[in-house]
């Protein structure tokens, strides 16, 4: 995991770099927040080659950024960005193998609503990047696949000026990739992504 | 009751795509592969190279870019493989390599094998022949040996290329497949013309490496 921990620090920076960026004389009805934490992923790929197959990545770091703006007086809607990095097992048999790293950055338009004291509900739709992995392989090209997420999360007053945030988050996507299409897969793989993230919100209490 | 009908629509809503996102993706069939096991005698020796085997370590002797073309042959070959099953490196130092590949006829005699298996890929223009030495207890000695060599003046394109496609060839020997396609638009033909893996060398190749192998490599070098 420690060297999927470097490879987010382009992420990191770049989310860092944001939330800085953001103005410091926000309007008071628009938010930004900024968390780390991990994402687990459903299998990516359920094959049969003589036998079952399947790759699924681990337990991947990730970070993420967003910000929000009231649009009415208990909804917000927002843009959440995100990124991480992880590996992916293959399993066959009795043999399991090491199918490199898996880096993702998604882009989530979301709607936001109150549900009490300081839980709040969001659902949204977007894309996730798969960047290239690899000269070969599953991953061996880049592809992007829509993606639909939603969750919760929950927020608590920690400092003067921001808030501690921890959300739980749940989305969807089909997946398939140049590599698969041009062994002759048909369709797509749904695949499933729960993340645990906490960190720090700003703006909107 | 318009803001519960509201509401059930919505959750529907929201409940559709998590069906879809329990579907499977459409593997391919794989039906259609060539016998790659060697028969000697009563034996069928099924070969491939385990995951701690990887990657092959591959060198080639500079002579006629074979070592381009070792670069290109091993490049064929990984893409064939979805999960990395097989995968290779050229490597600088011949003591170090799984595969040796030369340029010239394979020597003459077997007097320190036990058992010889002679797999020859014959293109127009140059000739092959890689020696997997398969011993009594069913091992592969390392490292294997790939003789390579032309029928004509090496330096000519048409040579050059039928090298490489031969090399690609012998390649595909090493990984495991041990014998030949019986059809011509086969890398793994006996004559081959194609310059890459077809797609029934593909699917050969991948159910090779999901059948349970009983031939295994020697400890390395």
């Amino acid at each position: 995991m420690g060297t999927h921990l470097a490879a987010m620090r382009i992420p990191l920076l770049v989310a860092g770099l944001l939330a800085m960026a953001v103005p410091t004389r926000l309007a008071a009805q628009t938010d930004y927040y900024l968390r780390a934490g991990v994402t687990g992923w459903s299998t990516l790929v359920s094959d049969f080659i003589a036998g079952e197959v399947s790759a699924k990545p681990a337990l991947a770091p990730s970070v993420f950024a967003g910000i929000g703006h009231s649009i009415a007086p208990r909804y917000r809607a927002g843009v959440e960005l995100a990124a991480s990095s992880g590996g992916v097992r293959s399993r066959y048999g009795s043999t399991e193998g090491d199918l490199g790293s898996l880096r993702t950055a998604s882009a989530l338009a979301l709607l936001d609503g109150g549900i009490a004291g300081g839980l709040r509900w969001q659902a949204g739709l977007g894309f996730l990047h798969y960047f290239a992995g690899g000269d070969a392989g599953l991953l061996a090209s880049a592809t992007t696949r829509l993606l639909v997420g939603g969750g919760v999360d929950f927020r608590r007053p920690l400092l003067s000026r921001f808030d501690l945030t921890i959300a739980a988050r749940y989305d969807f996507h089909r997946f398939t990739s140049p590599a698969l299409r041009s062994h002759g897969y048909s369709g797509a793989q749904g695949v499933q992504r729960v993340s645990l993230s906490v960190g720090l919100a700003r703006g909107y209490r | 009751m318009p803001r519960m009908r509201c509401s059930v629509r919505a959750a529907l809503l929201m409940l559709a795509p998590l069906a879809a996102a329990c579907s499977d993706i459409g593997a391919p069939s794989r039906a259609d592969y060539y016998e790659w096991r060697s028969v000697q005698g009563t034996d069928t020796l099924n070969f491939h190279w385990p995951p701690e085997f990887l990657p092959v370590r591959i060198w080639a002797e500079d002579q006629f870019s074979l070592p381009l073309y070792a670069d290109s042959s091993i490049a064929a070959w990984k893409r064939v493989f979805l999960y990395h099953e097989w995968d290779a490196v050229r490597v600088t130092d011949s003591t170090a390599a799984d595969v040796i590949v030369r340029y010239g006829p394979p020597p003459a005699g077997d007097d320190i094998l036990l058992d010889r298996l002679s797999l020859e890929g014959r293109a127009a223009d140059c000739q092959a022949t890689t020696l997997p030495h398969v011993d009594n207890a069913r091992q592969v000695h390392l490292p294997m040996h790939v003789y390579i060599s032309a029928r004509f003046a090496p330096e000519l394109p048409a040579t050059q290329a039928c090298l490489a496609l031969t090399l690609t060839h012998e390649i595909g020997h090493t990984l495991g497949i041990f014998r030949h396609s019986p059809r011509p638009e086969d890398l793994m033909y006996s004559n081959p013309t194609v310059a890459a893996p077809s797609e029934r060398d593909r699917n050969t190749a991948e159910v090779l490496y999901h059948t349970p192998a009983n031939v295994s490599p020697a400890a390395r070098p």
